[in-house]
């Protein structure tokens, strides 16, 4: 039997992404959808920063980019800024987008690397336009020609949330959502195969549905404090526990990158938007007290604080499952890690778009609950790899926190992959995951992770070609940002800024 | 100039393994690195077993050999191939095509095969998925054409692979390394000189002394240094009779395939030449021995299975002496190629190759596993059920990955994909389609387009299909066509 009802706790980013994508999958097909939020309780009101694959999303919803950009005072995106992770005093930014093109089938970045070791330096970053552009503050939409320098790389956006939320609320009503205030108090679950069958709020009235997206934030109302899912803690890979936040005016342009630097307990970000600009500082309670990270925090802005710092608390780690019985936790219900690769909305979107093409019927077979967990876990172990990445790769030995990480077991998963990098310039892959060999190039060489050699193939063409090759590759990249205009100036004339 | 202490490469074994290794080796590495092939003396009857179809792969596989479509259709018999025509298979009795394509068509970002669930009921003439394939209109008709750069042609929907006989392709790959001056010794091998764990040298019968810093055995059987191949607890003893006619003018552009898992028949039609292929699977049973050797006195017999260790120290086995599947499906030669690129992605650099075989060996567990899962997904479903135990955990996994696939589809037309697989969705939805695993539901979202339009769009598609099916020309007038053009080309580049 078809599911007739949806109904969506919650109203974050989670919620509302949630109700955008399945109303516009499903309002036609005799599905009805309520969402419920709020005001009291409110949003973590944090998560800014983005990847490309939310331009996937916006588009499947019909969004018109500039319409989107200017509702939500976004900026473009074009990677983030890595500072004082391999060692203080480095830099080194995480583009979308790959370095070069392979030569003979040979990955590029071994040609980069036989140059390096035979004396002739570059920067991996030299090698790709999206970087250069980033740190000159320029950008410019992909151009028709995928081949072409200046065209093959991809961008996300920096945005504020709470204003994508109220965007995709209007797009969700026009859907037929239908929004109720109010706090749920009680939950009720069938006695014979513990499905919930329907929330109570606070004013007395029920909302039965057949099926319940949990997307509640960290408390995880039905998928735990009713269904007791469990939790697994990830809190020894990734330690880091508090964050807090705060708003600041924006010196000078807005810039197309996120920054992230590395602190002695943890880390901070700078995501600029169109008016202002978001920071904040994850750290680890253990090795810091919440006022010094506030000070520290608020002692590093580049402008004026706009708000008052704003605590937040996590553990890091994923729901056992995500979907149980007939609630799927979606956002940071299903789980959390920090934002250091600003993750967190794509996770959100992946487990949308799996949802929608599993979408059950109200028998909830069990097929499509174990696919969706498999599809979810997957995702999330992959994540979590690539985030403990950026603390082991490193030399700092300046604090108890980095000195921790010196120390991890690493998982193993993740270990072989640092090995064969290590070893021969070799990058393990996989198909289903968020980041891709380049991603893990530009983390472990922009870490200082250089292997010990390459791949012999690379050998075979002469090393003269080779330099000339590479030395006119990124030439053509210094081109090719010269040619583009100023990020601030382009979104601008592309109509999308709200600044004038 | 070299960042490798890896001098001496030795190849063992000149068998269509060896020569690929070799050619690729010669083609990737530096001139600096030397490579040696060890003709061992041994027949080749075996290399039967890669089969005769290839994948869509093999054609930018061959070339990064050195070796051009137009070499490899004028200087052996091999031709086109759309894929492989299935008929009567099994207990069922199912017949299908299982054609190489680019993926059908998402309509509203719904897979192609929902709308078909979907209208079978009241529309069960326009269900049937083959005619929305153009590669299986093609093949239905035996007729051929490169695919199309037109989009809006439906030939650009076309993927191909090749009919081929291993002995031939051995033979051109085996020219190549002859005109490259490859250094070959032919001797078989005396003796093994290893010191802690390592193969030092060869002695062979010739009495040459071989050493080396890598060596890769590509023997029919086994340098038999390491462990021998694991076996299986669905290990099957194979035995192949191959019979080779010339053909009567119809040549088809799909191999056709009757019978069953156990006992099968192929026709493949070469240029000139009908193959037809009878494998047979031999018991296994120890009170069976002497009666298969009188009644199977003719033929050749291999043992199917693989390896979960090809690398240890410094000798890798690829080829039949790491892994043996069905030439049922073109995995034999799929997987060699796959073989082939990943040696080469790993080559080693120094003499500790610990890390370099332990990545090759994951990728390569993942990718046996993966087709011999597409290989088992020709079982009739009752055969396909868990055992008490298993002696081996790769034979439990490969059993849980079925499971889930055949369970996902059936359940609501899902193609479940793991990581990096051989076979794609469109393979994936042909055999299951094929073995009549039908989806008790479909995607919801495949109601959302209205039934005329839906109905309109299908009768498109087909039409276009088969317009240019009846357009296009026989297999065999396609091969003679493109031979005499590529050779007039060829010679106004040369009277230039
Ligand atoms: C420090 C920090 C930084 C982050 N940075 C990024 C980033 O840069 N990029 C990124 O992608 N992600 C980031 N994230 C994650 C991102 O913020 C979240 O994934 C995103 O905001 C989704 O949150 P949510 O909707 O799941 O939860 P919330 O925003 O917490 O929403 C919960 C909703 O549930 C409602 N609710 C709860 N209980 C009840 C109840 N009893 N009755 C009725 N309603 C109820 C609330 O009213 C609210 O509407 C960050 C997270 C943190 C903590």
């Amino acid at each position: 039997m078809k599911i007739e009802k949806i109904c969506i706790v919650g109203g974050g980013t989670a919620g509302w992404m949630s109700a955008a994508g399945l109303s516009n999958k499903f309002s036609d097909l005799g599905i009805s959808i309520e969402l419920v939020e709020s005001d009291k309780i409110g949003t973590v009101g944090v998560g800014e920063a983005t990847l490309p694959h939310i331009r996937y999303f916006n588009n499947s919803l019909g969004i018109n980019e500039k319409d989107f950009m200017l509702a939500t005072r976004a900026t473009f995106k074009l990677g983030i800024e890595f500072c004082d992770w391999g060692k203080i005093g480095d830099q080194y930014v995480h583009p979308f987008g790959d370095y070069g093109i392979p030569i003979d089938n040979i990955e590029y970045h071994h040609f980069w690397l036989r140059l390096l070791q035979k004396g002739h330096k570059s920067r991996l970053c030299d090698h790709s336009f999206p970087v250069l552009a980033a740190e000159s503050g320029k950008f410019q939409h992909p151009q028709g020609d995928n081949n072409e320098i200046g065209s093959n790389f991809g961008y996300a956006y920096q945005f504020d949330s709470g204003l994508y939320a109220k965007f995709l609320r209007k797009y969700s009503e026009a859907r037929n959502v239908i929004r109720t205030e109010g706090r749920v108090t009680e939950v009720l679950q069938n006695h014979e195969n513990g499905n919930i069958t329907s929330i109570l709020l606070e004013d007395g009235s029920t909302i039965e549905a057949d099926i319940f997206i949990d997307c509640s934030g960290f408390r995880g109302l039905l998928i735990e404090q009713t269904l007791k899912t469990g939790y697994e803690d990830w809190s020894n890979w990734l330690p880091c526990n508090k964050a807090v936040a705060v708003q600041c005016e924006q010196e000078g342009p807005s810039l197309p990158y996120t920054r992230a630097t590395a602190r002695t307990a943890g880390w901070q970000w700078r995501i600029p938007l169109q008016h202002r600009t978001g920071n904040g500082y994850v750290y680890w309670d253990k090795y810091i007290s919440d006022d010094e990270a506030t000070h520290q925090l608020l002692s590093t802005l580049e402008g004026r604080a706009i708000t008052e710092p704003k605590q937040l608390f996590f553990k890091t780690g994923k729901r056992k499952k995500l979907w149980q019985k007939n609630v799927i936790a979606i956002g940071l219900s299903g789980g959390f890690m920090e934002p250091l690769e600003s993750t967190s909305i794509h996770l959100i979107q992946e487990g949308i778009t799996s949802l929608i093409e599993l979408f059950p019927d109200k028998s909830f077979p069990e097929s499509d609950i174990e696919e969706y967990n498999r599809r979810m876990n997957l995702n999330f172990d992959r994540v979590r790899d690539f985030l403990l990445l950026h603390y082991v790769a490193t030399q700092r030995d300046d604090s108890d926190m980095w000195n921790y990480f010196r120390n991890m077991t690493l998982p193993s998963s993740l270990k072989d992959k640092i090995t064969a990098w290590n070893n021969r310039g070799y990058l393990t892959k996989y198909e289903h995951g968020v980041f891709h060999p380049p991603s893990w190039l530009a983390v472990m060489a922009g870490q200082n992770l250089m292997p010990k050699s390459y791949d012999i193939r690379a050998n075979r063409i002469d090393y003269n070609i080779i330099k000339s090759k590479l030395d006119s590759i990124r030439n053509d990249n210094r081109i090719a940002v010269k040619n583009t205009p100023e990020h601030a100036s382009y979104l601008q004339e592309y109509g999308a800024s709200i600044v004038k | 100039m070299n960042n490798s202490n890896i001098k001496n490469i030795i190849i063992c074994g000149n068998g269509l393994a060896g020569v690929i290794t070799t050619a690729a080796l010669a083609k990737a590495l530096p001139k600096e690195t030397k490579l040696t092939l060890i003709d061992t003396l041994c027949t080749h009857e075996k290399d039967i077993f890669y089969g005769n179809v290839t994948s869509t792969s093999t054609y930018a596989f061959l070339l990064s050999l050195g070796i051009t479509e137009i070499e490899l259709l004028t200087q052996s018999n091999t031709s086109f191939s759309l894929g492989t025509h299935y008929l009567d298979w099994g207990e069922e009795k199912n017949s299908w095509y299982q054609c190489h394509h680019q993926p059908l068509p998402l309509i509203q970002g719904v897979m192609f095969h929902h709308y078909l669930n979907r209208i079978t009921a009241k529309f069960p003439e326009q269900s049937a998925i083959g005619p929305y394939i153009m590669s299986v209109c093609a093949a239905n008709k035996g007729v051929f054409a490169h695919p199309s750069k037109d989009p809006k042609n439906p030939l650009k929907n076309i993927e191909y692979g090749y009919h081929f006989h291993p002995a031939e392709l051995r033979k051109i790959i085996g020219r190549k390394l002859d005109n490259w001056d490859i250094n070959i010794e032919k001797g078989s091998i005396k003796s093994i000189e290893k010191s802690n764990g390592e193969i030092k040298s060869l002695t062979l019968s010739n009495g040459a002394n071989i050493s080396g810093d890598f060596f890769i055995d590509c023997t029919q059987g086994n340098l038999g240094i390491y462990d021998k191949r694991i076996n299986f607890g669905h290990n099957r003893t194979l035995k192949a009779v191959e019979n080779i006619s010339p053909h009567n003018e119809i040549i088809g552009s799909c191999r056709k395939v009757h019978g069953n898992i156990e006992k099968w028949k192929s026709q493949t039609f070469l240029q000139d030449k009908l193959q037809i292929l009878n494998i047979s699977e031999i018991s296994n049973k120890k009170d069976n021995d002497t009666e298969s050797r009188t009644h199977h006195s003719t033929g050749v017999t291999i043992t199917t299975g693989f390896s979960e260790n090809p690398w240890i120290n410094n000798c890798l086995r690829l080829g039949h002496s790491a892994a043996v599947l069905s030439p049922l499906t073109p995995a034999p030669i799929m997987l060699l190629q796959n073989d082939v690129k990943r040696m080469l992605e790993l080559i080693p650099i120094s003499h500790d190759m610990k890390i370099e075989a332990k990545e090759y060996n994951r990728r390569f567990t993942e990718d046996y596993i993966h087709a011999s899962t597409f290989e088992s997904a020709f079982q009739p479903a009752q055969t396909i059920i868990k055992k008490e135990s298993y002696e081996n955990k790769i034979e439990e996994l490969i059993y849980d990955k079925l499971k889930n696939k055949i369970m996902q589809f059936k359940s609501r037309g899902i193609v479940l994909q793991y990581d990096l697989e051989p076979f794609n969705n469109e393979d994936w939805i042909q055999i299951h389609l094929g073995m009549k695993r039908i989806p008790k539901r479909y995607d919801a979202l495949a109601d959302r387009l209205d039934e005329t339009q839906l109905i309109e769009t299908l009768k498109n598609i087909k039409k276009n299909n088969f317009i240019i099916s009846e357009k296009i020309p026989p297999l065999n007038k396609y091969i003679t066509g493109l031979i005499k053009y590529l050779r007039k080309q060829n010679d106004k580049v040369q009277s230039k």
